[in-house]
């Protein structure tokens, strides 16, 4: 034996010396951004080869659902992960816009391939110079295409972003995607904005991400 | 390939402006106005009953669209490339569509990219892009980035 029998009610005086500071509420806010992150639902934007590494990812070898990001699904409303593999073409930006629009939030884009992310080696008059002329990005792989490898890193990429939402149930999620929509030296598609509500800004690291945060689930 | 060339400087004098050689491959530069009779030489008595395409090159610091011409003998396996040489205010050479019946789409393919005008092709409209679109995309001057780049591609509602 040897151990001191403790005192009664000290068991609960620690638990509750735990919850000062307004440990609860915090909890809950990362339990929501830990959930989200072992959750993500990609949707599969495949428009050319990059979709083929996109599709080897989900598959057995590479094993998406290691994740938690293994359920694709075909319809927007169902998805919070975009996943734009490969050239975007003039024609298809409305409805690679529209889709990204349709998508419930909180929302993120991964631009796979290079020709994504700048247009790569189509430097033509009908190719759409990188989607975040588009939408707003989140990460960026490159490659031609990229192994599943990188596009696995991107979704773990995401998933440390999402790690910093700080789910609030009052405040309004900014978009920290890059997005030169709005930029006037890139005003692409003036049109497409129109109808964007969502407040879009190429916002950066919150200094204000509160301390108890860092180091804490990896965030 | 010496031969054909030989009989084309006999019928067309002054008509070949250069000769290329490179990588085993024969390049003729030849003036716009001789290109059709060149090409129905080829054809008729040199035995290239094959014409594998028509294409074109900007060059806007020279001022100039080049046609170029693809054609190929199939029977002793020979290929000779015919270049001509169009300024760039008025591009216009003679259709080869009565030569060939394949350079009826090769010739809309580089009118519309191009804009380059073949007289007498029984149906010079575009074949690829759309109807209305504005200007020939893969000139030099055709805008790249900026806002104009979009302005082939807007909803038809804000044309």
């Amino acid at each position: 034996m040897g151990v001191e029998p403790k005192a009664p009610g000290s068991q609960l005086k620690e638990a509750l010396d735990l919850l000062k500071g307004g440990v609860v509420l915090g909890s809950v806010s990362a339990m929501v951004d830990l959930a989200r992150r072992n959750s993500l639902w990609p949707m599969p934007f495949g428009l050319s080869c990059c979709a083929i590494e996109m599709m080897a990812m989900v598959a057995s070898r590479y094993d998406l659902a290691r994740f938690g990001a293994e359920a694709m699904r075909f319809t927007p409303r169902q998805c919070d992960l975009m996943i734009v593999a490969g050239t975007l073409t003039k024609k298809m930006a409305y409805a690679c816009r529209r889709i990204y629009d349709q998508m419930p939030e909180p929302k993120w884009v991964i631009a796979m391939g290079v020709c994504t992310t700048t247009g790569g080696m189509f430097n033509a008059y009908s190719v759409v110079q990188g989607i975040d002329h588009i939408v707003p990005v989140d990460v960026y792989v490159p490659g031609c295409p990229p192994r599943p490898e990188a596009l696995i890193y991107a979704v773990m990429k995401i998933q440390e972003k999402v790690m910093k939402e700080r789910w609030s149930p009052l405040g309004k999620r900014p978009i920290h995607g890059h997005y030169r929509g709005r930029d006037p030296r890139y005003r692409a598609l003036p049109l497409l904005d129109k109808g964007v509500k969502t407040p879009v800004e190429s916002g950066s690291e919150d200094p204000e991400r509160p301390t108890w945060r860092k180091g804490y689930f990896g965030g | 390939m010496g031969n054909a060339i030989q009989g084309i400087r006999e019928r067309f004098p002054e008509a070949i402006r250069e000769v290329v050689e490179y990588q085993g491959e024969t390049t003729l530069v030849v003036e716009p106005a001789k290109a059709k009779g060149i090409l129905k030489f080829l054809k008729e008595s040199e035995g290239f009953n094959y014409l594998a395409d028509v294409s074109s090159a900007h060059w806007p610091e020279e001022g100039r669209i080049d046609v170029v011409y693809l054609a190929r003998n199939l029977t002793d396996r020979r290929q000779l490339r015919i270049r001509a040489a169009l300024p760039v205010e008025d591009p216009s050479i003679e259709t080869v569509t009565d030569i060939w019946r394949t350079a009826n789409w090769l010739e809309r393919e580089v009118y519309d990219l191009m804009g380059v005008a073949f007289i007498g092709h029984p149906d010079l409209r575009r074949i690829l892009l759309p109807e209305d679109f504005d200007g020939f995309p893969l000139r030099k001057e055709y805008p790249m980035e900026g806002n104009d780049e979009w302005r082939n591609f807007l909803p038809p509602e804000e044309k």
